[in-house]
């Protein structure tokens, strides 16, 4: 807890009085002012959302002043009697400035601490992600009491994944000016990944759905038909054997004397499929993002 | 012309919020500079009329070197009172070395610097002015809540608070893995006053300590937690 004494307007007045002459005058109104010295102590400490007294002393009325986060009050209060901080208004955590004026104005200043935590806010990143990708999911807790106030030392956050029945994830993580966070490798299977961050009573949780990684060893296989060709892939997997979403591109690309052309087919029901215009002897080749398939290879008469 | 400035200041980008308020302010300085021209013309011109009617020898460059002074004089304090002192002095370093997980990258620095610096220049206007609108921009949730209900108490209590001088020395501790939140301690010094009406009540050069949390918006970086600790 700081203190400071401010008497802007003992000063002015003595200037002012001096200016004019009035020596005595002056002299007289400060030494009426100590007589009555008026002044104001707050507790040490303070918790947000917690009604708290300040101890004046002194005789005669004051104006009393709290300047603070959420809070500017002004009332008028008897001098030597306790002035009551209402819980409403020491809400907010933060430096706090009381001012009692009457002849001279006299201020101190104290703290209000954050109350125990009461929510927790998780941010979780990212809402799909591949699975077995390396730190590809990424989680902040941070704690807050019930007036939203940042609760700086609130203590050792849990943090859990779950994809299925298997635990991918436990750590307990301090956390530091209220954050704590985690770092994590997605799992292999494509599914909904429970995140949740506990810490004492309170828990978040959050869902990651976890989706195939690009597709491997793709496979196609072909027939003649009257106007051309008709391929088609095997069903698309990734290399952890999750079949790949539908709606994801596979480009067919064939190759014959007339040149070379490419359809873009999405994945339906876990199978791309085209109809490629072509005549005579054809190779026919497939990717999908990075992953290449087979070649096929097709003569003019099959 | 405040009261425009600040107008529907939700859907001003707050990169432009100093200068428009920095705008008003000069154009109610020029039309006050104006005003203050012309009567000072008049009543040099009422002056000059009764002086040469009573002492003629008086000579007239005297008369008008004495004119232009008191303009001078007036326009200068008209232009110092126009000046919005909020805005006058907020200077923000910031040191980014320790932040982590995430690296802080220039670009971003400068914009966390900017919108920062701003949003204690609104701070600054809302609690000196009692103006609600320059909160909207640069605070949101409960950095915004805390001190709507400041600016509320104050307008209802008819005091006012004036942030002066101020310097902040900001170390980024925090900046998340996808970069969607940031936390800054601010080592900060200004002078504060307390009015109640006119009068001064409270006059002291503190020394504060802010943590800070700040999230990316749509083009600019907002406030989401202003709190003062005893220490870092």
């Amino acid at each position: 807890m700081s203190w400071s004494t401010n008497t802007v307007w003992a000063n002015r007045r003595m200037r002012r009085l001096l200016r004019n002459g009035s020596g005595i005058v002056a002299t007289l109104s400060l030494a009426g002012g100590m007589c009555a010295a008026q002044d104001l102590r707050a507790p040490s400490a303070m918790t947000a959302g917690e009604a708290a007294t300040i101890s004046t002393t002194g005789s005669g009325k004051a104006t009393f002043y709290l300047v603070g986060p959420g809070v500017a009050n002004k009332s008028d209060i008897s001098l030597g009697s306790e002035i009551s901080l209402r819980a409403q208004d020491l809400r907010d955590s933060g430096q706090y400035f009381a001012t009692l004026c009457s002849d001279s104005c006299h201020s101190a200043s104290f703290f209000v601490m954050p109350a125990k935590p009461a929510n927790l806010a998780f941010l979780v990143h990212p809402s799909r992600v591949p699975v077995a990708a390396s730190d590809a999911v990424s989680g902040v807790a941070i704690a807050f009491d019930q007036f939203g106030n940042l609760v700086r030392d609130p203590g050792t956050v849990n943090f859990q994944l779950t994809a299925g029945k298997a635990s991918l994830l436990s750590r307990a993580v301090t956390a530091h000016d209220g954050i704590a966070w985690f770092r994590a490798t997605s799992g292999k299977s494509a599914g909904p990944l429970q995140v949740v961050a506990s810490l004492g009573d309170l828990s978040a949780r959050r869902n990651v759905q976890e989706v195939a990684s690009e597709p491997c060893n793709l496979r196609i296989t072909g027939q003649r038909t009257k106007d051309g060709l008709m391929v088609e892939t095997e069903p698309v997997h990734d290399c952890a054997g999750n079949p790949v979403p539908d709606g994801t591109i596979v480009s067919f690309t064939a190759t014959d004397a007339s040149g070379k052309s490419t359809v873009d087919a999405p994945i339906k029901r876990g199978i791309a499929r085209a109809e490629i215009a072509a005549s005579g002897p054809v190779v026919v080749s497939v990717a999908s993002g990075v992953a290449m398939g087979n070649e096929l290879r097709m003569g003019g008469g099959q | 012309m405040i009261a425009l400035a600040t107008f529907h200041i939700a859907m001003i980008p707050t990169s432009l919020l100093t200068a428009m308020n920095t705008i008003a302010m000069a154009m109610i300085g020029l039309t006050l500079m104006a005003i203050t021209t012309i009567s000072v013309t008049t009543v040099a011109m009422t002056v000059n009329f009764a002086r040469r009617r009573r002492v003629l020898s008086i000579g007239s460059s005297i008369r008008s070197r004495s004119t232009s002074r008191i303009m001078a004089l007036l326009t200068a304090s008209l232009f110092l009172f126009c000046t919005p002192r909020s805005n006058a002095a907020v200077n923000v370093d910031m040191n980014v070395s320790h932040a982590g997980p995430r690296t802080v990258e220039s670009l971003t620095e400068r914009g966390i610097v900017r919108d920062y610096r701003i949003a204690w220049i609104s701070l600054a206007h809302a609690l000196e002015f009692n103006a609600l609108g320059a909160l909207s921009g640069p605070f949101v949730s409960t950095a915004k809540e805390s001190l709507v209900n400041t600016v509320s108490s104050q307008q209802h209590s008819g005091l006012s608070t004036r942030y002066l001088n101020q310097n902040h020395k900001v170390e980024a501790v925090y900046y998340a893995p996808e970069g969607d939140v940031i936390e800054l301690h601010d080592a900060a010094d200004y002078q504060l006053q307390i009015f109640d009406g006119g009068k001064l009540v409270h006059d002291e050069h503190v020394v504060m300590h802010y943590v800070v949390l700040m999230t990316p918006a749509a083009d600019h970086w907002v406030v989401r937690q202003l709190q003062a600790v005893p220490q870092f």
